[in-house]
């Protein structure tokens, strides 16, 4: 029996990038090497357009699946190297092909070596001769239960049968960093996820207002991080303390604006912290018209405080769209565990849905709410999460 | 009794607690000290420890669509698996199926539902390799069928039923619950539980501490809770959690879990070399363990002695062996499992059962052959 012995990496977008592809390169490689230190015998090999991993014996599933976690990989193939010796070829894919179930193929040749003295079809003919020769397959172009890739490149010759699909998007970091607003609810673990598979990563702002919110809620922020730790391996989580901030809001504001004033206190926070951790951007988790607070006239009122883009990757999804993703990220169940947060206390019965800044501005105007935001960035609290933490303290 | 180290052959009644485990579970004791139903952050942090155990229970046993329910050990999680079906299901039929050579905890259960609350039950019979047949199963499904329990490795004689093959049938009759006591299964044989709907295990068989076990329950199904009151572990068994006990329960689960390969491998030649002399030795002994069984359990009897006497005469020696098993040895003076296979009276009368322990090595089963030989020839009845 023949046993695949390589996974072929096949990038993203990143192919069209011109100049920066090497950097991309790199650091997708740096990435699929971190996901994978757990996997002892692999063996990485970055070429031009691809990345190999070469199994050395490791089973191979576990490894497709870590790897479909990474952005910045297209897609990936179980492959079997061999040389670019046509009696080779021939053994190896009608050894492969035996191994299929079905009773009809097609063969899909690539020459990316153009000084091979054969072309594609002639290699597709001779292979797909030798193999109508030995065993009882047909071949049908059209919808063929087996596909039978071949590729030729310079080093070797790359024969499979089965692809799978990878994350899409950017290599993590190749984006720059992100100031990401973590409340722990269902939408920002999905923002966030969004943000890394364009290669962007993130840092996290929470607000903790206690004794209103619960101490307790940084287990549930611990396992959404450690979960999102998959997809980047550390991630810094910043946690404000927002009571004093909150409890002069309800002070000064009419009770219907109290929700618009607090969210601009929040990004005049995210805004300072993303300047001081040097990052050109913050992002949520909001969508368009979900609570009052989001709908376009609050956004727009609420984006005022700040030059800087804030980039809203869940804005135009429904709700259901955004659940779907964050099951299948595994964030959902740790989502759903009952917190109160920043705003869901103090819930005005009718906040507004479209503010006006004039008032806004006259509430802001009744308190020093600067030398609070001073005072909140002085204490705030950072948290490390990273994806081999000990979370049990040797206990389990 | 003499001053040496005691030899402890009896495994499958009870394992020695590691070392490890205690220090985990004292460690817990004092460091989080807030029940976990609690909503202060001491409660909080309890409570995110305990979903780590429990989540470390399901990776450990590879299942995904599984809820842990910790209860007090595995004749509760027997009764709650058993019980917690007929009654929540009663309402789709009232025929239930098990085998002869159950457990007490599950056997009398059945008894129960039998006697007190009309339900119908088939025993299924085992044969000579004290296992069900599977034909035997496939007869005795009707349309009323909701609910069979089968343990996989048998406490006596270490025999193990086809679990695969019966969850496959099973899987043809959606309405039907399948549960399995896996007590003397976990870390010693390997199977697939993911196949299974309800899966029992318990603390001390796995040198965890006594008084803990884990119901592992299909998340789809639903169990008429045996103890109502606070909702404590999803609604289904209410009463404050020991959060040591589940933690620690959940370590060693792992630790028995990590590389069973090569603990069979490890007990393996000890169990041969117990079953070579007692082959050598035919005048005297019967082995009621098939070669296929469990190497962790050896059962045979006597064939001209009586059991009793030679249990006692070898705990005099510090060499603890069990007569039929501990659950029911006080009780009955012979082991219907036995019985079941087809023996004769004087064997089934005066079975024998070691079981062993990666604790245990080459020179304490040499100490034991050589202590039971001279016992055995030196007892006149």
């Amino acid at each position: 029996m023949i046993t695949y012995d390589h996974i072929m990496v096949r990038f993203g977008e990143l192919s069209t990038k011109g100049k920066n592809k090497k950097d991309f390169i790199k650091t997708l490689a740096v990435n699929i090497r971190f996901a994978l230190k757990d996997f002892p015998l692999l063996k990485i090999e970055t070429r031009y357009d691809h990345i190999y991993v070469a199994l050395n014996g490791t089973d191979y599933q576990p490894v497709i699946l870590r790897l479909q976690d990474i952005s910045g990989i297209h897609s990936l193939s179980l492959v079997y190297k061999c040389s670019r010796d046509m009696e080779e070829m021939k053994q190896a894919a009608l050894n492969l092909i035996k191994e299929e179930k079905g009773q009809t193929f097609k063969i899909k040749c690539k020459r990316s070596d153009k000084k091979y003295p054969l072309v594609s079809e002639q290699i597709t003919r001779e292979i797909a001769g030798h193999i109508l020769r030995s065993i009882t397959l047909k071949v049908d172009v059209h919808q063929p239960d087996i596909m039978l890739s071949i590729e030729v490149r310079e080093e070797a010759t790359y024969i499979f049968c089965h692809t799978f699909l990878g994350a899409g998007g950017y290599p993590l970091g190749v984006g720059g960093k992100s100031m990401h607003m973590l409340s722990g609810g269902i939408d920002s673990p999905v923002a966030a996820f969004l943000m890394m598979k364009r290669g962007v990563m993130i840092e996290c702002i929470h607000f903790a207002s206690p004794p209103y919110t619960q101490a307790g809620v940084i287990y549930k922020l611990e396992d959404l991080l450690h979960t999102l730790n998959k997809y980047q391996p550390r991630i810094r989580l910043h946690i404000i303390p927002f009571t004093k901030i909150q409890e002069a809001i309800y002070d000064n504001a009419d009770e219907s604006y109290c929700i618009t004033v607090m969210r601009r206190m929040m990004f005049r926070l995210a805004d300072r912290l993303a300047k001081r951790r040097k990052c050109p951007v913050i992002s949520s988790g909001e969508s368009i018209g979900q609570v009052a607070s989001q709908t376009l006239q609050s956004m727009h009122v609420i984006n005022e405080v700040t030059n800087t883009p804030i980039l809203r990757p869940c804005a135009t999804m429904d709700k259901t769209e955004i659940i779907e993703i964050s099951r299948k990220i595994g964030t959902y169940d740790i989502s759903i565990r009952p917190y109160e947060d920043c705003c869901t206390i103090f819930t005005p019965k009718a906040p507004k849905t479209s503010p006006r800044l004039d008032q806004v501005l006259t509430f802001e105007g009744k308190f020093d709410y600067e030398t609070l935001i001073r005072e909140a960035l002085q204490n705030v609290e950072i948290k490390i999460l990273a994806f081999d933490d000990e979370k049990t303290e040797g206990i389990l | 009794m003499p001053e040496s180290k005691i030899i402890y052959l009896d495994n499958a009644a009870n394992t020695l607690v590691n070392p490890e485990i205690l220090q985990t579970y004292q460690k817990v004791i004092e460091q989080f000290i807030a029940n976990p139903s609690s909503i202060h952050f001491e409660g909080q942090k309890a409570s995110h420890l305990l979903d780590i155990a429990r989540q470390q229970i399901l990776d450990c046993f590879h299942l995904s669509n599984h809820e842990v329910i910790f209860t007090s050990g595995a004749t509760e999680a027997n009764n709650l698996a058993i019980k917690g079906t007929a009654f929540q299901y009663a309402n789709r039929g009232r025929h239930i199926i098990t085998s002869v050579a159950e457990h007490p905890s599950v056997l009398e259960v059945f008894r129960q539902l039998e006697t007190k609350f009309q339900f119908t039950v088939t025993y299924l019979p085992i044969n000579k390799d004290g296992i069900i047949d599977i034909d035997d199963l496939k007869k005795a499904i009707t349309n009323e069928t909701i609910f069979v329990s089968l343990m996989a490795v048998n406490n006596e004689t270490g025999a193990i039923n086809p679990i695969k093959e019966i969850a496959s049938i099973l899987s043809k009759h959606p309405k039907i619950i399948f549960h399995v006591d896996a007590v003397q299964a976990v870390g010693k044989i390997l199977f697939d539980y993911s196949k299974v709907d309800l899966i029992t295990i318990a603390g001390h068989k796995i040198n965890a501490l006594n008084s803990c076990g884990v119901l592992l329950k299909r998340k789809k199904i639903d169990l008429l809770p045996l103890l109502a009151g606070g909702g404590q572990e999803g609604g289904i068994r209410s009463g404050s959690n020991d959060v040591a006990m589940g933690v620690s329960l959940s370590k060693a689960i792992r630790l028995a879990l990590a590389d069973v390969p090569s603990k069979i491998e490890y007990i393996k030649p000890l169990n041969q070399q117990i079953r070579s002399y007692l082959l050598a030795n035919a005048d005297l002994y019967e082995i009621n363990t098939p070669n296929d069984a469990s190497p962790f359990i050896i059962n045979f009897s006597l064939k001209n002695r009586k059991a009793s006497v030679v249990v006692e005469a070898l705990s005099n020696r510090g060499i603890m062996i069990s007569s039929t098993s501990a659950c029911h040895a006080r009780k009955e003076a012979f082991s219907y499992v036995v019985k079941a296979m087809g023996k004769a009276e004087q064997i089934y009368s005066n079975t024998l059962r070691v079981s062993l322990d990666t604790t245990n090595t080459k020179s304490d089963v040499s100490l034991f052959l050589s202590s039971l030989d001279e016992v055995v020839k030196g007892i006149k009845r």
